[in-house]
């Protein structure tokens, strides 16, 4: 199984993952980021923070080479991405 | 090689050299575990309770629907499942996480234990304690802190569980767990995993040398965490007879 790398693109800073995880493809790499928005975000809502707001994850291969970029705000429901996407 | 079981037990008190004798003889069948492989299945029945004399394990539990939960991770002098000596049917499973040496002590060796040394017998009871006393200090972070402040209390945990076997230098240690085992223990996915590790690096907290955790700054992890290790009991004294 190949392996995925999720960095927190954050700003102009990339929150970067070295350790990476093994998936069957980019589909289950989206769902697994999906996922982890989700707990950032779920937390970050918790503790009333919304600087997460403009944050993507992006998916690498093991090269480095980018392969998909998830906007944070797609990770939320659908009314609330229709809500804060227009 | 020195027998890490007899280390941590002799931190409550002196052990006789017949009760040291008896300790090594009976953890003297050894097995090696590879990463991943499982030391004890769950809902078995073992004959033998499993003490990790090297390596890095967890026991987990699956919910119906086969998502893991890490309930524990197990060092060096642990006994992973003393309890199945009296509980008999596993209710979880013991896997290594990183290469496990593990010694398999018979049920019926414990049960000599039990009949002929009774200081022995208090002072593995007392681990089997400390392990609830685990359980309950991870349920009270998992239940009441956030993300940040469980995994710095669990590498504070760590450090001195394993400074205690002399497996901690100037604070720091192996911690051979994935961001998906860290994620699997303590309630968060992976990306939430490496997010919380880059920013207690980012900070200054924590420096990641391979599989090498260093922990920089132990007062303010320790005060992030809220850090106390009082559950580990790990000093108190045990009465002889």
């Amino acid at each position: 199984m190949p392996r995925y790398f999720m960095h927190i693109r954050q700003g102009g800073q990339l929150i970067e993952d070295t350790e990476g995880v093994e998936l069957p493809d980019l589909g289950a790499a989206r769902a697994w980021a999906l996922h982890g928005i989700r707990d950032l975000v779920g937390e970050a809502i918790r503790y009333g923070r919304d600087d997460w707001l403009d944050d993507a994850l992006v998916i690498t291969d093991a090269t480095g080479r980018e392969l998909m970029r998830v906007p944070f705000i797609e990770a939320l429901p659908p009314r609330l991405y229709q809500a804060l996407h227009c | 090689m020195s027998n890490p079981l007899i280390g941590r037990l002799e931190r409550h008190g002196p052990l006789t050299d017949e009760e040291k004798e008896v300790l090594q003889r009976i953890t003297s069948r050894t097995t090696i575990f590879g990463p991943h492989e499982t030391i004890v299945p769950e809902g078995s029945t073992p004959s033998h309770s499993s003490l990790i004399l090297d390596g890095f394990a967890s026991r987990h539990n699956h919910s119906l629907d086969g998502r893991r939960q890490i309930t524990a991770f197990h060092v060096p002098g642990d006994f992973a499942d003393l309890h199945s000596f009296v509980l008999k049917k596993m209710d979880d499973g013991v896997a290594a996480v990183a290469t496990c040496r593990v010694a398999e002590v018979a049920h019926r060796d414990l049960k000599e234990i039990t009949k002929h040394f009774p200081h022995l017998t208090r002072v593995l009871w007392h681990t089997t304690l400390v392990d609830g006393a685990v359980h309950r200090t991870w349920l009270t972070t998992l239940g009441r802190m956030d993300a940040r402040a469980r995994l710095a209390h669990f590498f504070c945990e760590l450090n001195d569980r394993l400074g205690a076997v002399g497996l901690a230098n100037d604070d720091s240690y192996e911690l051979p767990a994935t961001q998906e085992e860290l994620g699997d223990a303590f309630g968060m996915s992976t990306v939430h995993v490496n997010r919380v590790l880059q920013d207690l690096r980012g900070d200054g907290l924590i420096t990641s040398r391979g599989k090498l955790l260093i922990i920089n700054d132990l007062a303010r992890l320790r005060e992030e965490g809220q850090y106390s290790p009082d559950y580990l009991h790990m000093d108190q004294k045990l009465e002889r007879d």
